[in-house]
This record gives C-alpha cells, sequence and structure tokens, in this order.
C-alpha cells in the first residue's frame, strides 16, 4: 500500500507473541453493536498481486483491546459486505 | 496505570484541563460565527448581499474545518505530552526514583540521571513544537494567551518534590537490606526496560529535530495494541490491489466512526513498560493504594467525565462534518453540562442552525 500512510499495528497472540502488522482500515457494524480490524501482514498470492487481509472483531475490555475472532456464518457475511461496500465504492 | 497516580501538583493538572476547555470554546466560537452568518443569510433580501454572504459562510466553514482538524491534532499531541509528564513523576516519584536513591551503585544512579534527562529535553521539544503551532495558528489572541500560559505549566511538569525525593530519611517505605539487595538485582533489567522505552522516545526527539512533525512523534509513540484471546483461525480473504487502496483510504474515516463507538475509551498505550516497572517493586499496589488513601484525591469522578467529554467530541465533529448539526449541537450542549459539572463555567451557550 503506497498512497496512504501506512499505520502498524501490534498483535499479541493467544501465546504472548508479538507481531507488528499493517492496519487497513476499521469497519462498524451496521447496528453499531461490532467493531472490527482489517489488517495486513503484506502476503501476495497469485499472478494477479492480490493481497491477503485478516478481520478479527475487536472489544474494549477496562482499557485493553481484545482480539476475538469471527466464527458465525451469518456475522462473516454481513463483514464482507461492510468490506465491499468500501472497496468496491466509485470514486 | 496513569489515572491511578494522584498528583499533588493541582495547578499542573488544572492546565491540562483548562488547555482543552479553551480549545473547546475555539470551536464554539467558530460555530457561533457560523450561525450568526446563517441567520444573516435567511433574513436578507438583497440576492446580491445573500450571495456575498453565502460566499463568506463557505469560507467560514472552510475555516472552521481546519481548526477542527488543527485542535484534534493539538488535544493528541497535548495529551502525548501529559502523558510522557505523568511517566516521568511516576518514575522519579513512586517506583523506581526511590530505589534509585537508595543504591550505592554509582553506575545505575548516572545511567538513570541520563535517561531521566532525555526525558527532559523530549518534554522540552514537544512544549515549545506545541507553542510554535499554536502562534501560528489562527485562534484569537486571547485564547493564544491563555493556552500559552497554561503549556508553560505543563512544561514544567507535576514534578514539585524534587527536593524531598532526594532526601533519602523523607522516604515513607522502610527497605530492609535483604529487599534493598533483591531490588537492585532486579534493578539492571528492569532499568534496561526502562531505557528500551526511553531510546524509543529520543529516537522521537531525533525526528522532531529533523522534520518537526508531531504526527509522527504521536505515531511511533501509540503503536496500538490488540490481543488475542482466543487460539481460533482468524478469517482472511484476497483482494485486489485497487480494493486495498479503498480501504485504507478509508481508514481514517472508519477509525473516527469507531472512536465515536467509545472503542479505544480509556486504552492505554505504554502498557508493556507499566507492566515491566510493576514487577520492580513488592507490594506497588497497596503502596499506591495507601498513597490514593492518603492525599484523597482518586478523582476518578471527574477523570470520567473529561473521557466523556472527549468522545463526545470526536461524535459532535462527525455529526457536523457530515451535515447534521441538529445532532452536533445536542452534543455540543452536554458537552457544555459536562464542562460545568466539572467545574468549568468558561464554555459558552452555542447556537447552530442548519449548515445550509
Amino acid at each position: 500500500m503506497d498512497m496512504e500512510e501506512k499505520e502498524m499495528i501490534q498483535i499479541i497472540d493467544y501465546d504472548g507473541l508479538k507481531t507488528e502488522v499493517e492496519l487497513v482500515t476499521y469497519l462498524n457494524s451496521d447496528d453499531d453493536k461490532r467493531q472490527y480490524i482489517v489488517y495486513t501482514k503484506g502476503e501476495i498470492k497469485g499472478e494477479t498481486g492480490d493481497q491477503v487481509i485478516y478481520i478479527s472483531r475487536f472489544i474494549n475490555e477496562d482499557g485493553v483491546l481484545k482480539l476475538e475472532e469471527i466464527e458465525d456464518d451469518a456475522e462473516w457475511v454481513d463483514v464482507q459486505h461492510l468490506l465491499k461496500k468500501i472497496a468496491n465504492a466509485v470514486d | 496505570m496513569n489515572s491511578e497516580y494522584m498528583y499533588k501538583d493541582e495547578k499542573y493538572n488544572n492546565a491540562v484541563k483548562d488547555i482543552k476547555a479553551a480549545l473547546l470554546d475555539i470551536i464554539v466560537i467558530e460555530n457561533n460565527k457560523l450561525a450568526a452568518l446563517e441567520e444573516q443569510i435567511t433574513t436578507e433580501v438583497n440576492e446580491e448581499k445573500k450571495q456575498k454572504l453565502k460566499e463568506q459562510q463557505k469560507k467560514e466553514s472552510e475555516v472552521l474545518d481546519k481548526t477542527l482538524e488543527n485542535i484534534n491534532t493539538l488535544i493528541k499531541n497535548i495529551e502525548v505530552l501529559d502523558s510522557i509528564n505523568k511517566e516521568f513523576t511516576d518514575i522519579t516519584e513512586n517506583r523506581l526514583g526511590k530505589v534509585i536513591e537508595q543504591t550505592e551503585d554509582e553506575d545505575i544512579k548516572i545511567a538513570f540521571e541520563k535517561a531521566m534527562a532525555n526525558i527532559e529535553e523530549s518534554q522540552q521539544q514537544l512544549s515549545t513544537d506545541i507553542k510554535e503551532d499554536i502562534e501560528k495558528s489562527d485562534f484569537i489572541q486571547e485564547e493564544k494567551e491563555k493556552i500559552e500560559e497554561d503549556i508553560n505549566t505543563i512544561s514544567e511538569g507535576p514534578l514539585i518534590n524534587k527536593e524531598e525525593i532526594k532526601n533519602p530519611d523523607d522516604v515513607e517505605e522502610k527497605i530492609t537490606e535483604e529487599e534493598k539487595s533483591k531490588e537492585q538485582v532486579e534493578l539492571v533489567p528492569e532499568l534496561e526496560s526502562v531505557n528500551r522505552q526511553l531510546d524509543l522516545i529520543k529516537e522521537q526527539e531525533d525526528s522532531i529535530k529533523d522534520n518537526k512533525d508531531l504526527n509522527s512523534l504521536e505515531k511511533t509513540v501509540e503503536l496500538l495494541t490488540f490481543k488475542k484471546i482466543t487460539k481460533k483461525v482468524t478469517k482472511a480473504i484476497l483482494v485486489r490491489q485497487d480494493q486495498l487502496q479503498k480501504l485504507a483510504a478509508s481508514r481514517k474515516k472508519q477509525k473516527a466512526l469507531v472512536e465515536a463507538k467509545g472503542a479505544f475509551a480509556g486504552y492505554k498505550y505504554m502498557e508493556d513498560v507499566q507492566t515491566t516497572i510493576d514487577n520492580v517493586l513488592e507490594n506497588e499496589q497497596e503502596v499506591e493504594q495507601q498513597l490514593m488513601n492518603q492525599t484523597g484525591l482518586t478523582n476518578e469522578y471527574s477523570m470520567d467525565k473529561e473521557r466523556q467529554i472527549e468522545d463526545l467530541m470526536v461524535k459532535a465533529n462527525i455529526y457536523y462534518s457530515e451535515g447534521e448539526t441538529d445532532k452536533a449541537q445536542e452534543l455540543y450542549e452536554q458537552i457544555s453540562r459536562l464542562n460545568s459539572e466539572i467545574g468549568k463555567e468558561n464554555v459558552k451557550e452555542k447556537v447552530i442552525t442548519n449548515k445550509n
């Protein structure tokens, strides 16, 4: 990602391992009840140069930001819808 | 954790609050100008004059947008400076500072003093840069002077008991010989951890000297950290590069929306430093609680109100930029009430009519 200034975040996994990844954007569900982070580790796949992005839901518990994974199919459909709205927006 | 530390210098704490209130006042003043123009436009019958007023309104609106942006940046930088000050105080007055005074190892003392001197230099540089930004701004002179006075207070930091700390007899906790030698053994690795953080601050200071970009300082200090609470696999998808660009371009707006929902309320960065220092002294939380009880200055009520005010400000800014001035107006009124509740009477009543 060259045009926008990069923003790095830190993710601490379940075992305590810290990784710096590049934050792409945030998502806010239509009902305002859930917030997500979208990030990338810079992984490119295929000849077309498509990039892998990861999406997790986050919550704030006493000032600590915690990541939960999306498991519900309906929620995943909603998240993809949110992503498409932004990613396919006409300029 | 910064919020648990009681600062004896009320003047310092009031200066921080006053600056934020003054910056809010500036937004209110600019909003009132727009409101007055709107009223004139509504009542003007001469089409030519009406058109000129609309052009003036458009310019004022652009000024307000720029002012909001500058004020958001200023508030963030002031919070960074405030946090550095409190970390500095925390280290020197309540934690390592006391142990350092008691150690007999001169090398440790020298390293500690050098590290503290670096922090002080960063504080001064950040204060200078904030003052320059205010000087260059379009704020009215009266507001500029008020803010600059408060910045000077914050620059001095909340340290008023340096003399007391230098005299070990004044230290309340009696540290036994055994505890002293144990703490000295633990001190070196902990000092290394503090030095790592201080090196980070030194890098930021160099960055300031190079390009005076306070936004990059803020970003280096605030590496947002998230903790995974499960081992489950993260959902992932492939996107094209043009889609990725659009997602990245949406980040600022999306962040504002998420912030408005309070997603980052009370977020504590530099938590790693705190956790490391927390392991140095035994019974640290008990000491903190004793300090809190002795001073009786928990002030949690006031700090919750301030966090609410900040969240409301973000929401109000978003509503205003999206043209929902009625909703913005309601939130400004709520902010005004909260400010009054925590003792500020200088936030004026505001009237905003529809932007168009």
